[in-house]
């Protein structure tokens, strides 16, 4: 017998032998139901409880009311923290030629990822001093990012570099995890990989002492842009 | 007894060293200032509790569906599925992996399961290096010792004890500044996440109607483990599985805030495959490893299948009186502690045997526990059956208190005898009594007040 029918064999024994044992059915859990998009005017409650929540953990949370002006604050924090090269993820929602221009205009070499990083991609990464990435949701609760990735969206972006820069729309922001499994759903889960981020990289390992940024990124600058169909007006 | 002996050794060093307890009580009181600051901020918390508690419950009942299911979805994406009824079996299966794949260097996320089944002496015979890179792990892993708590596998240590053992090991200048030695492991880390052939990793929830397998960590170092190396290996008990995706937030609204008093883990890993087509990065090759090793017993048994509820979050040992005074390795077994108490017996047999007596039965691990596991009733359940096979010789004592119980059960019957026998015990009493306490005893009455005082009976009491 192959090991894989040996195991489920022994499971389907062990269940049918406690079968004079009630056995709970399976009944689906109550997820909280939450409206997909919030409604306008809770919308700046969640997002000033996402700021809230991930400035508790170390995190940077800068608001912005244009694209202009979330572009303008990236490349000041960039030049702030000397930031000499970047890897930009491909599809940002910020309009790509103002972007480059402005990190540009401070001397910062971009790299489009993962377009220009295609051999050897973890080493080209490992090389950057920061990494942009757009998150799909924030969690209000948690002040939690969810990053999907796709083609267009490295997996390592936004954890092989040591400062880590996140966008992410104002209306993407959603009050608890559940809501957020429930809009993102199991098909686009089964398609491509997810990480929850909350706060930079952390450890308590040494006498619980809290210390930043181990593996993954020691800064995380989460720049919150306006939602989307106000920002693709302006810029 | 070979084990209990052992253990009474090792335990009764272990409370010699008042260094030891002064490690473990910070550390364990980090922890409970923190829990309760997040359940105070979370007012579901109780509830979610309950409904992580019957998803478990219902996952458990339909094991063999639901791993069929998982199987399933993770071959549809190129996936490979292993099935280990064994620890040598699991090992050898990765161990012959890593062969094929003419790996040399191997990073590992933190994984129990792991350390379960011997990984890394298996590992390194074939002559790959394994590195483990969670923080404590690497610690532990530097001074060649296990890990001697779930969560955090260096707890017994001290900063300056890092610190020494980084100057050492590392050549750098010591230092006791956690800061410091962090950013010495991640240089060193570093180097190797890039230069390794292999991840490895273990699994919190594995989902089966999506077939995605959720790693939870802070450090980053499990999404360098399960992204960055060409071939990636996930290895889990069969208990792991849930059934839905919606299932998934109860869990993580309980588990960090359980674990360590975290509101969400910095860092929770959704993974459904390897690389796609397009993708500029994850491994090429993925494995599921699922162990049974003695699972497939408890499932059996009515009153130890709640055992495979256990989320390994870690919280039952730092609420553990006995593991409080004596640390993880004083127990011997990969898994410390109250959870390690029941199921150690099952996973290792009888090298575990001793494991369900150490224990006060006080039921802090029940009360912390995040799916409410009752686990007083199981160890008590253990004793049983450790007894059951063996004609038990009665100690000389022993068989007084049990008399003693007959005589109390039987004069309870009766409310008159009772009180007679509460005004008889306050009246022989009172000469040694002082302000409702009697410090001194007589023989043969004494063994309790030796060491602590006794309550004088109220005059009246029923």
């Amino acid at each position: 017998m192959d090991p894989t029918t040996q195991v489920l064999e022994r499971l389907r024994q062990a269940l049918s032998s406690t079968n004079g044992v009630a056995q709970p059915a399976h009944q689906p859990a109550p997820i909280e139901s939450t409206p997909v998009a919030a409604p306008v005017a809770d919308r700046a409650a969640l997002q000033a409880q996402f700021a809230k929540e991930l400035r508790a953990l170390s995190a940077h949370v800068i608001e912005t009311a244009s694209d202009r002006e979330a572009v303008a604050t990236l490349a000041d924090l960039a030049g702030k923290l000397g930031v000499r090269s970047i890897g930009v993820g491909a599809d940002l929602s910020l309009a790509a030629p103002e972007l480059e221009a402005a990190l540009r205009s401070i001397g910062c070499e971009i790299s489009w990822v993962p377009r220009q990083a295609a051999e050897n991609f973890t080493h080209r990464l490992a090389e950057l001093d920061a990494g942009l990435v757009e998150a799909e949701h924030g969690i209000a609760l948690t002040g939690t990012l969810a990053m999907l990735a796709s083609p267009g969206r490295a997996r390592s972006l936004s954890l092989i570099p040591k400062v880590s820069f996140v966008l992410l729309r104002a209306d993407r922001i959603l009050p608890n995890l559940a809501a957020v499994l429930n809009t993102i759903g199991p098909a686009r889960l089964e398609a491509y990989p997810m990480v929850l981020v909350t706060g930079p990289s952390r450890t308590g390992d040494i006498e619980k002492r809290l210390v930043l940024g181990v593996h993954g990124p020691t800064a995380l600058y989460v720049i919150v842009l306006p939602p989307s169909t106000s920002g693709a007006h302006e810029s | 007894m070979a084990g209990f002996v052992d253990f009474s050794h090792a335990a009764e060093q272990a409370s010699r060293d008042p260094e030891l307890r002064r490690k473990l009580e910070n550390a364990t009181g980090h922890h409970f200032a923190n829990l309760a600051a997040v359940k105070a901020e979370f007012p579901p918390y109780e509830a979610e509790r309950d409904t992580s508690r019957q998803i478990k419950q219902a996952a458990i009942a339909h094991l063999d569906e639901l791993l069929a299911e998982l199987k399933a979805k993770l071959e549809a994406r190129g996936v490979k599925v292993f099935f280990a009824p064994d620890c040598a079996s699991a090992r050898q299966y990765i161990v012959e992996v890593a062969k094929q794949k003419g790996v040399r260097r191997v990073v590992k996320g933190k994984s129990m399961t792991t350390e379960e089944i011997e990984l890394n002496p298996a590992l390194e015979e074939a002559g790959i290096e394994a590195v483990e890179t969670d923080l404590g792990e690497y610690i532990v892993q530097l001074r060649h010792e296990k890990p001697s708590h779930i969560i955090t596998p260096a707890i017994h240590l001290s900063k300056e004890d890092i610190g020494q053992l980084f100057a050492d090991k590392l050549q750098i200048p010591y230092t006791s500044d956690p800061t410091v030695l962090t950013a010495a492991a991640r240089l060193t880390l570093r180097d190797k996440f890039l230069s390794a052939q292999m991840g490895i990793s273990g699994v919190n929830f594995a989902v089966a109607e999506t077939g995605t397998l959720v790693v939870v960590e802070n450090e980053g170092n499990g999404r360098f483990c399960t992204t960055v190396p060409e071939t990636y290996v996930a290895v889990m008990g069969i208990e792991k599985v849930i059934p839905k995706l919606a299932d998934l937030s109860h869990f993580l609204e309980v588990l960090a805030r359980t674990a360590t008093g975290q509101k969400l883990s910095a860092y929770t890993n959704f993974i459904s495959g390897p690389r796609r087509p397009g993708e500029a990065d994850g491994p090429a090759e993925m494995h599921l490893v699922i162990l049974d090793n003695g699972r497939s017993a408890m499932l059996a048994d009515p009153v130890l299948r709640e055992a495979l509820y256990c989320l390994r979050c870690g919280a039952c040992l730092n609420a553990c009186p006995v593991y409080r005074h004596i640390g993880g390795h004083a127990y011997g077994s990969t898994y410390p502690g109250p959870i390690g108490s029941i199921v150690s017996p099952n996973l290792v047999g009888n090298a575990a045997a001793h494991l369900p007596f150490a224990s006060t039965l006080c039921g802090a691990c029940r009360e912390i526990c995040p799916v409410k596991i009752d686990i007083p009733r199981i160890l008590l359940y253990l004793r049983w059956k450790a007894d059951k096979g063996r004609q038990v010789a009665w100690s000389a004592s022993a068989r007084r208190v049990r008399a003693g119980a007959r005589w109390f059960a039987w004069a309870a019957r009766y409310p008159w005898i009772a009180r007679a026998g509460g005004w008889m015990a306050a009246w022989l009493v009172k000469p040694i009594a002082h302000a409702g306490w009697v410090r001194r005893m007589p023989p043969p009455f004494n063994s309790w007040t030796k060491v602590r005082d006794f309550p004088a009976p109220g005059q009246g009491q029923d």
